[in-house]
C-alpha cells in the first residue's frame, strides 16, 4: 500500500463573487522512500494541494470532495484534534521562506529542542543531544546550536527548518518551493540533502516547485499540474524521455537548458487561465498546439498507460 | 564593434547602519562593499550579461549605470561622454537614451495609473509628444509588445493584467522613447517558465528594430546562455571572469564560475551524477571581505598566495579574462 494516496481531491476557495477551483480532481500516490516532484506554474494549485494534505487550507477555502489516505487513515474525514497528532509528527512541511517560519528571538537550538520535546517522549538532556545530532545530519556544525536565526545565512536557515521538520521522525515531508529563495549553489546543496534524507532515513518527500529542472534533479516521479489538475504523472525518466501531454512537452521545450548547444527557446502562447474562469472542455485547449474540436467541449479523464498517467483527449 | 559604455574602476560602498550604542562608543563606521573596483566596456549592439548570486553587486552596477545612485568613486562613460557627474537637463537627456526594465512588474507599475497613461508618461516627461499624438504612439507600442487589441489595454489598470502582460507594459514604456541602451535587471526572473522565452524574444525584436544594446543582469545562467554575447561573472563586488558567452559556458576558468555552472539544475534525470563543487555560500552582506582572493575561503584549490594577494583580471585567451592566481594550473 502506498504511504499516501490522494483520490479525486477537490479544494475550492469560496469568494463572495466566485469560486476558485484551486485543486479540482487530483489523484496521486506517494510510496515510501520516494521523492515526488509536483511541478506547475503560478496558480496551478500545487501549493494548495500540499496544504490540503495537512488540512491547512485557510478560509474561505476548504476541501469539498475526495480522500487523502495516509497510513490507513482518511485525513479528509479526521477532526482537528486527530489531525494535529499527524501534522508535524508524521507529516512535516517546510516552506519557501525559512525566516518567517523561525522565531527570531529564540536560539535555533532551543527551537529544535522545543519541537523534539513536543513530539517525542524524551528528557530535556536527551532532546539537546538529539537536536545537535539533527543539526549535524542537515550539515550545520554542532556549535551553531546557540546561534539566533539572524546569525544564519539563508541556506543554513533552510537547513535548520529541515532539521526541525525531520526531528519528529515523520514519514512524509512536504517541501513547498524550499530552494526558490536561495542561490543556485545552495539550492544544489539542499537538493543533495533531500536525497540523503530519502536514502538514509527512508523519508518520502513531496517537492513542490515551479522549476521542472529542480524536480528532474532529484525526483523519482513527477506530477505536472495545470489549472488545478494533474495533467501528467510518471517517473522522471518517463517524463523526460516520453512526455505525453502537450503542456508537459511545451514546458520541456521552454526550459532553458544550460547543456544544450541549440540556443532556441520555445514558449507556450497565451497565459495560464484564471482558476475562477476556466475554459470549457480541456483547460489547456486555448494554448494547445494539438487542439482538436472535441477538446473545446469535452473534459479529458485520467488515462493510465501502465505507470504513466495523462489527462488528454489525444490518448482517450 | 565600437564601444558604447565604458566603466572604469567603479566603486560603490554603502554605510552600515550603526546602533545608538555603537555610535556612543564611536565604533568605526563599517561599509558594505557592494561594487569594489570593476572595469568593463559594452560594445554597441551586443547583449552584455552580468551574472552572479545574491549580493555580488550586479544590481548595484546596473543602478550606477542608470545613475539612480552615485558611485563612491570611478567613472562611467556613455557614447564617449562621462556621465558619472551629470545633473539636471543633461541627466534627463541621458535618461532618454538609457532606459531600465526591472524584475518585478507588480512593483514597477503604478497601480492607480491606467496602462495607457503609464506608457505615454515618458513621452510627456521628455517633451516628445502629448495629447492625441502621444496616445497614438502609446497604442502603437502596445501592439508592438503584443498587447492586442491595444485599445483594450490602454484603458486597463495593472491589476487587470497577468505578470507576463505587465512585463510587456514595462518593456513598452522603456521602448517608447526609442532608447539606445537598456539596463534589464532580471527581466524574466518572475515570469512563468512557459512564457519566459516570449519575453526574451520580444526584447530581441526591439534590439533588432532599434539597434539596441543591452546590459542584462541575471542570476539565471541558463537564461543568460540563450541571449548573451559576452558575460561577466561577479563575486562579492568583483568581476572574477569575463568573456564571450561561448567561452564562459564551454571553457570556464575561474573555480567560482565552474562551481556556479555545475550547480545549475539540468532538466534531465540522467545528469544527476554531477557533484556540488564548493561548500558554504556567499555571506549575507559583503562587509568583511576576505583578504587576498575574496573567493579563497570557499575555493577547493586556494593556496598561500590566494590568501594574501588579490588576483588581477587578466586576459588568458582573446577577449577572455580571469581573476585567479591558479589559471591554467587546475582543471
Amino acid at each position: 500500500m502506498a504511504l499516501l494516496e490522494i483520490q479525486d481531491l477537490k479544494t475550492y476557495y469560496f469568494l463572495p463573487d466566485y469560486v476558485i477551483k484551486a485543486v479540482d480532481g487530483v489523484s496521486m500516490k506517494v510510496e515510501e522512500g520516494e521523492i515526488v516532484g509536483l511541478v506547475g506554474e503560478s496558480g496551478s494549485g500545487k501549493s494548495t494541494l500540499g496544504l490540503s494534505i495537512l488540512k491547512l487550507i485557510p478560509a474561505p477555502g476548504r476541501i469539498v470532495d475526495g480522500h487523502i489516505y495516509f497510513d490507513g487513515l482518511d485525513l479528509v474525514s479526521l477532526d482537528e484534534e486527530k489531525i494535529e497528532k499527524i501534522r508535524g509528527a508524521k507529516i512535516s512541511m517546510v516552506f519557501q521562506d525559512p525566516l518567517t517560519s523561525l522565531d527570531p528571538l529564540m536560539r535555533v537550538g532551543d527551537q529544535l529542542v522545543e519541537t523534539i520535546l513536543a513530539h517525542r517522549n524524551v528528557t530535556k538532556e536527551e532532546a539537546i543531544k538529539m537536536a545537535k545530532e539533527y543539526l549535524e545530519i542537515v550539515g550545520i556544525p554542532r556549535d551553531r546550536f546557540y546561534d539566533y536565526p539572524h546569525q544564519f545565512s539563508g541556506g543554513m536557515r533552510q537547513r535548520a527548518m529541515i532539521a526541525m521538520a525531520i526531528s519528529t521522525r515523520p514519514k512524509l515531508l512536504i517541501a513547498d518551493e524550499p530552494t526558490t529563495a536561495l542561490d543556485v549553489i545552495v539550492q544544489a546543496q539542499i537538493m543533495r540533502l533531500f536525497e540523503k534524507l530519502r536514502d538514509e532515513l527512508g523519508l518520502s518527500i513531496i517537492l513542490i516547485t515551479h522549476d521542472i529542472s529542480v524536480a528532474m534533479e532529484i525526483a523519482d516521479k513527477i506530477g505536472v499540474m495545470y489549472a488545478g489538475q494533474l495533467v501528467e504523472f510518471a517517473s522522471s525518466y518517463e517524463i523526460y524521455n516520453n512526455p505525453l501531454h502537450p503542456y508537459t512537452k511545451g514546458l520541456m521545450e521552454a526550459i532553458p537548458n544550460i547543456e544544450l548547444e541549440d540556443t532556441k527557446l520555445n514558449y507556450i502562447p497565451g497565459n495560464p487561465p484564471d482558476l475562477f474562469n476556466l475554459p470549457s472542455g480541456c483547460r489547456f485547449h486555448p494554448r494547445c498546439n494539438r487542439v482538436m474540436e472535441a477538446c473545446k467541449s469535452r473534459e479529458p479523464k485520467e488515462i493510465w498507460k501502465g505507470d504513466h498517467m495523462v489527462r488528454c483527449l489525444l490518448y482517450e | 564593434m565600437s564601444e558604447i559604455l565604458r566603466v572604469e574602476n567603479l566603486v560603490k560602498y554603502f554605510p552600515v547602519e550603526r546602533s545608538f550604542i555603537e555610535r556612543l562608543l564611536t565604533r568605526e563606521r563599517r561599509w558594505v562593499h557592494a561594487v569594489d573596483d570593476i572595469s568593463f566596456t559594452v560594445r554597441k549592439g551586443e547583449i552584455f550579461t552580468i551574472a552572479g548570486e545574491t549580493g555580488c553587486g550586479k544590481t548595484t552596477t546596473g543602478r550606477l549605470i542608470l545613475r539612480l545612485i552615485d558611485p563612491t568613486s570611478g567613472k562611467i562613460f556613455f557614447d564617449g561622454i562621462e556621465i558619472t557627474k551629470l545633473q539636471g537637463s543633461q541627466l534627463r537627456a541621458l535618461r532618454r537614451r538609457i532606459q531600465p526594465i526591472f524584475q518585478d512588474p507588480y512593483a514597477s507599475l503604478n497601480p492607480r495609473m491606467k496602462i495607457g497613461d503609464a506608457v505615454k508618461h515618458p513621452l510627456e516627461i521628455h517633451g516628445i509628444a502629448e495629447g492625441k499624438e502621444a496616445k497614438e504612439m502609446a497604442l502603437d507600442i502596445l501592439s508592438k509588445v503584443g498587447l492586442v487589441p491595444p485599445e483594450r489595454f490602454y484603458n486597463a489598470y495593472p491589476r487587470d493584467l497577468s505578470g507576463g502582460q505587465r512585463q510587456r507594459v514595462a518593456i513598452a514604456r522603456a521602448m517608447i522613447l526609442k532608447p539606445e541602451f537598456i539596463v534589464a535587471d532580471e527581466p524574466v526572473s518572475m515570469i512563468d517558465v512557459s512564457l519566459k522565452a516570449s519575453i526574451l524574444k520580444l526584447m530581441l525584436e526591439f534590439k533588432k528594430e532599434l539597434g539596441l544594446t543591452y546590459l542584462f543582469i541575471t542570476h539565471e545562467l541558463a537564461v543568460a546562455k540563450y541571449i548573451s554575447d559576452r558575460i561577466a561573472v561577479m563575486y562579492l563586488g568583483k568581476i572574477v571572469e569575463l568573456g564571450p558567452a561561448k567561452d564562459i559556458f564551454t571553457r570556464p576558468e575561474h573555480p567560482y564560475t565552474k562551481a556556479l555552472l555545475a550547480a545549475v539544475p539540468i532538466p534531465n534525470p540522467k545528469r544527476r551524477d554531477r557533484k556540488v563543487l564548493i561548500k558554504g555560500e556567499v555571506p549575507p552582506s559583503p562587509i568583511n571581505i576576505p583578504k587576498g582572493c575574496r573567493f579563497n575561503p570557499r575555493c577547493p584549490y586556494a593556496n598561500e598566495k590566494c590568501r594574501k594577494e588579490e588576483p588581477e583580471l587578466r586576459e588568458i585567451s582573446p577577449d577572455h579574462f580571469v581573476a585567479c592566481h591558479l589559471t591554467g594550473e587546475v582543471d
